[in-house]
């Protein structure tokens, strides 16, 4: 029953994939976009890493998403109607990432295959998460919260379209 | 098959796939950013995908994947959150955000 | 304790279909008449403090009001707006459902009554309130309402900004209690006779800091004084304008999830969720034999989820007495107690109660005064 779960989870995963490259209307992109990522979590807690699916929801799905979606209504196009748009040539990216990807499986199938079939073990991985954070992953934490920082300001900073009072 | 790692490395290669198609197709700038989430969460799935197996191979139990994943996950947030702010900028000074209209250096 | 398994098969008998209908229709039976009966109480407990009777017309005292309602709202047209995107606007309210019914899973309600241990439940929680902002912002832009447009981005600030001290204040109980389960922190909390007590009693930072909680929650709800995206007075209805009839029904009933859902996280991770001090309804209830069956274990499960209900009864009393009393927030007060004031407190509280619990390794106020070792 669980690998029936596994395998929908995974197909409405490329399904909101090719959706997101292929909606014409941003605004739906962003919805399947929102689809992809709540089964990237869903399959992040598959593989065991529960801590990191509801992380993915949360800074993911609750922030990133809701910046985009206050982008996109921040910036209604006043030429054209609505977010519709047109790309047109479809022919050529697709043929290219196609080959691009039959390359990518090519190695996948490479690497992938040194690891011996085994039944997927989970394990509580908050702790030892924790553990590691503060253990070898110590700079790599307090870097990543000074570019945070510098981030925040510079968002802050780059978004001022000028208003001096 | 769900005990086998090549449905998560299937869905990472369509997520990597799709998301550089965005990038490719799209013109509205906000669509390009979105391709960019989608080939950052390939590559996070890809990190654990491979610790979650190789953690069951090796019968250990390492995290560093899952780290590798979280910061992932953290940067994608702030990168978005700038991109997004220079979009704005962007949108400021053209009022389009059209990005086949930023052929002049201006603004 | 393995958590996916729970996640995957907490209905190990059942085909796919099956645990997922079980779970919509338990999620149903509890959420939807608690949630009518709350709309109830609430215009019951309006009525009181505004020194008037409240409903009293249809049935005894009124109680069948909330039928009359529900059935109201689900007879009505259902319009949309003509230039509404259509899928978003089915979609938001449902985003919004999902959000606040999800949360539910990790809950522990009685001893032995818990949708799913996860062990990361706290997290998943406030995952489920993420879900709730998203649905409102959705909603509110695809009603192409320019008022509609100011309430939900209001509220979706208000609810992205409040989740900070309302993750700080929670995380100054997992420093204490050292797990993000929530089975893990009811246990924690558990009188053993040493002086282990109550994570609101823990100690005095964690109780400005439960404060600083409910504070954050009321807002998270969009509760008066922070229910300014949704003032009748103010937006007309915010960003529910142009919603009627039954997808109302859904952006209400998630709002008194949302409440029933703050109330049952309070009370399990500050109020010893279903512990009460001097009682053990384990030794009370040993050997309740009927007809051969031992009936005890059910007695222990039943007091302890009255005792559960009763605790988060007292706290949904608290959040509608606060409403019926205290005036609205602006939407600059609003974000500026968030950020100048509730989340500088919450830190410092943050950083006393892990001072405190580094300096006098972990024990409450409680075992101090016991002179527990």
């Amino acid at each position: 029953m669980s690998d029936t779960i596994v395998y929908l989870i995974a197909g409405f995963a490329c399904l909101c994939a090719f959706l997101v490259a292929l909606l014409p209307n941003i605004l739906h992109a962003v919805i399947a976009l929102i689809g992809c990522l709540f089964t990237t979590a869903a399959l992040y807690a598959v593989l065991g890493a529960d801590l990191l699916a509801a992380l993915q929801v949360m800074v993911y799905v609750g922030g990133t998403i809701v910046v985009i979606i206050f982008a996109v209504m921040m910036t209604p196009d006043l030429y054209k109607n609505k977010f519709i748009e047109r790309a047109g040539k479809y022919f050529f990216p697709t043929l290219v990432c196609s080959i691009l990807g039959a390359c990518f499986w090519y190695i996948y199938m490479q690497s992938a295959s040194i690891l011996p079939k085994a039944e997927l073990v989970r394990f509580a991985i908050t702790k030892k998460m924790g553990l590691a954070l503060v253990g070898p992953y110590a700079l790599l934490f307090e870097y990543v919260s000074v570019v945070l920082l510098f981030g925040l300001l510079g968002a802050i900073v780059i978004a001022r379209t000028g208003e001096r009072r | 098959m769900a005990d086998n790692i090549y449905l998560y490395l299937f869905v990472g290669l369509v997520f990597f796939i799709c998301g550089l198609l965005t990038m490719v197709t799209r013109k509205n700038a906000i669509g390009m950013l979105m391709g960019v989430e989608l080939v950052l969460n390939a590559a996070g799935l890809n990190f654990v995908a491979f610790q979650s197996f190789m953690n069951s191979a090796n019968k250990e139990q390492l995290v560093d994947g899952y780290v590798f994943t979280l910061f992932i996950i953290i940067l994608a947030a702030i990168e978005a959150a700038v991109a997004f702010a220079i979009v704005i900028r962007y949108f400021a000074s053209r009022k389009t955000i059209d990005t086949h209209q930023g052929i002049e250096l201006r603004g | 304790m393995t958590t996916v398994q729970s996640w995957l098969e907490f209905m190990p008998f059942a085909p796919v279909v099956g645990a997922l209908f079980g779970a919509v229709v338990i999620l149903l039976l509890f959420v939807a008449p608690v949630g009518g009966i709350l709309t109830y109480v609430e215009r019951k407990l309006a009525a009181d403090f505004q020194e008037r009777i409240g409903p009293n017309r249809v049935g005894p005292f009124g109680i069948l009001q909330f039928l009359a309602d529900a059935i109201k709202m689900i007879l009505k047209e259902d319009t949309a707006p003509e230039n509404a995107d259509k899928f978003i606007y089915n979609l938001a309210p449902i985003l919004v459902m999902m959000g606040s019914l999800g949360a539910f899973a990790a809950v522990p309600f009685a001893s032995h009554i818990m949708g799913a241990d996860l062990d990361v439940g706290l997290f998943y929680i406030l995952a489920m309130g993420a879900l709730v902002s998203l649905g409102i912002l959705l909603g509110a832009w695809s009603s192409d309402n320019k008022w509609s447009l100011l309430g939900g981005m209001r509220a979706a600030a208000q609810i992205i900004s409040y989740e900070i001290p309302l993750g700080l204040a929670l995380l100054s109980v997992i420093t204490i209690s050292g797990s993000l389960s929530l089975r893990e922190i009811v246990l924690d909390q558990a009188w053993v006779g040493q002086g282990s007590f109550w994570h609101v009693f823990h100690n005095p930072f964690v109780m400005v800091n439960f404060v600083i909680y409910f504070i954050s929650a009321l807002a998270e709800c969009n509760r008066t004084p922070f229910d300014l995206p949704e003032a009748e007075s103010e937006l007309v209805s915010g960003f529910n304008t142009e919603f009627s009839g039954m997808r109302f029904g859904l952006y209400a009933l998630a709002e008194f999830a949302d409440i029933i859902l703050f109330a049952c996280v309070a009370a399990a991770v500050f109020f010893g969720g279903w512990q009460l001090p001097f009682f053990h309804p384990e030794q009370i209830f040993t050997d309740i034999n009927l007809m051969g069956v031992n009936f005890a274990p059910l007695f222990v499960t039943l007091s302890t989820l009255l005792v559960f209900l009763g605790k988060i009864a007292f706290f949904i009393f608290v959040v509608m007495w606060i409403r019926w009393t205290l005036p609205r927030l602006r939407m600059d007060q609003l974000m500026s107690m968030c950020w100048k004031y509730l989340i500088p407190i919450a830190f410092v509280n943050l950083i006393g109660s892990l001072l405190w619990v580094w300096f006098f390794r972990g024990r409450s106020i409680v075992e101090l005064l016991m002179g527990v070792a």
